[in-house]
């Protein structure tokens, strides 16, 4: 039963992270009774999602009449962007059934959602212990960032200088520069051959 | 099925006269209601809510579907049902038991479950239902202390609409003889005497044990269900077997 085992977690985690917010009451209310349901290519299940006046019920069934979406699981991001939608639909990444309105007000639903940490800390550990927790986890966080934008730069430089293994920018231009280059010789070769060609024919005339 | 030609039925281990076992298995239930839900999270180790959720992935409810949950005890399977078929449909929450009724309606009406969901005390083998009435059936953890399960079946064939289909949800036998070994221990050791400092109430929970043991298995239920009348019967075993999912559908 390891989609039930799926869903019931999925349903835990978006109750818990609904009820920490209490914005999120109006956008819930907007969807009651409303149904999203998602195929993920990787998955051989359909997820459905039913928006209650209170909280999230997930089931792992088709159930939806209101929006069916199915695409991937690395699309899934893409579609925060509306601008995007239309072309995903085009390249057949996307493919929805029903109001694409229901799925919007679902994705509006996780974005919005804003759960303020420090406070919902300062219920179990104090006012004192939330604040240095949260200082702590904000200059961890700092330091996260700017390990991964290190890496990320000395990782660049190696590949690129100490062992070639990527090309620059500027090496990947001049290789584009020299292909065209060539292409214009053999095509400049390719009709001074032709022309010789048809010399030769009406010379043997 | 569980009928002998004397009259006789099973309660448990015990065999006891027809009339009699009605009123037994009602006393066992008055007597769990109130620790019914702690007692199925602890006996279970939470693993029924697992069994639930596929019994309702696999029913295939669809918004505005009719739903009928027998024997549906303290509702968590009405609960959810009543999400899925929304304002248009309808559930109805049965239970031969007054004492399982009062509870599941007080939880349901704490959880806000209101609007679509009807309460009524009915016996599996009498329902009190027009033919062709639901669009589903559930009915889990009940039909084994059913007194007449054939009966029931055919009650059950009966409201339900062409095209609908009954699901059982039941304790069965295990496919692995280790775990059927190590299930016999927990039920027979463990299991009434977690129900006694639990529930006050270790009788019950030796007669749940006993009467597992009672329910037909696999196959059995599967052509009882063909014999009442559905087509399409099959099962799909849960946790090795300690539990499986039936279905059958009426064309």
């Amino acid at each position: 039963m390891p989609k039930q085992a799926l869903t019931a977690a999925l349903e835990i985690i978006i109750n818990k992270a609904l009820s920490l917010d209490p914005d999120s009451q109006a956008n819930l209310e907007a969807i009651n009774g409303r149904s999203l349901t998602v195929n993920l290519r990787e998955f051989d299940f359909p997820l459905t999602f039913i928006a209650e006046q209170k909280s999230m019920l997930v089931v792992a069934n088709n159930t939806s009449e209101d929006c069916v979406l199915t695409t991937s699981l690395s699309t899934l991001g893409k579609l925060r962007q509306s601008s995007l939608i239309t072309s995903l639909i085009k390249s057949g990444e996307l493919d929805i059934e029903g109001d694409p309105k229901i799925a919007q007000q679902f994705a509006r639903l996780g974005e919005q959602l804003s759960i303020d940490w420090e406070q919902q800390l300062a219920h179990r550990i104090g006012d004192v212990g939330a604040y240095k927790v949260h200082q702590l986890a904000l200059s961890i966080g700092k330091k996260l960032q700017f390990a991964k934008q290190q890496i990320s730069q000395d990782a660049s430089e190696f590949l690129l200088h100490e062992q070639p293994m990527l090309v620059a920018s500027h090496q990947q231009h001049d290789f584009t520069l020299a292909v065209t280059l060539l292409e214009q010789q053999t095509q400049e070769l390719d009709a001074r051959l032709t022309n010789l060609i048809e010399q030769a024919d009406q010379i043997s005339r | 099925m569980t009928i002998d030609k004397t009259e006789t039925t099973h309660f448990g281990y015990k065999t006891v006269n027809i009339e009699e076992k009605e009123s037994m298995v009602a006393g066992v239930f008055h007597s769990v209601a109130k620790q019914y839900d702690v007692m199925n999270d602890l006996m279970s180790f939470g693993v029924h809510r697992l069994w639930k959720r596929f019994t309702i992935d696999a029913s295939g409810v669809r918004p505005g579907n009719k739903v009928l949950d027998l024997a549906g005890g303290t509702g968590d399977l009405t609960a959810k049902f009543s999400k899925i078929v929304g304002q248009s449909g309808q559930v109805i929450l049965a239970d031969i038991n007054s004492s399982m009724l009062q509870v599941g309606r007080d939880k349901l009406r704490d959880l806000g479950i209101v609007g679509n969901v009807d309460y009524v005390q009915a016996n599996a083998q009498a329902l009190p239902f027009e033919d062709n009435s639901f669009d589903v059936v559930t009915i889990a953890f009940g039909l084994r202390n059913v007194t007449d399960k054939d009966e029931a079946l055919r009650s059950i064939y009966r409201v339900l609409k062409p095209g609908g289909r009954l699901l059982v949800l039941e304790f069965s036998k295990p496919d692995s003889e280790l775990l059927n070994k190590a299930y016999d221990f927990y039920s027979f050791n463990i299991l009434p005497k977690m129900g006694d400092f639990v529930a006050q109430d270790g009788e019950s929970y030796q007669y749940l044990a006993e009467s597992i043991r009672m329910h037909p298995d696999q196959e059995t239920l599967k052509s009882m269900m063909e014999t009442a009348g559905f087509e399409h019967a099959t099962y799909h075993n849960l946790t090795g077997g300690i539990v499986a999912l039936h279905k059958g559908y009426k064309f």
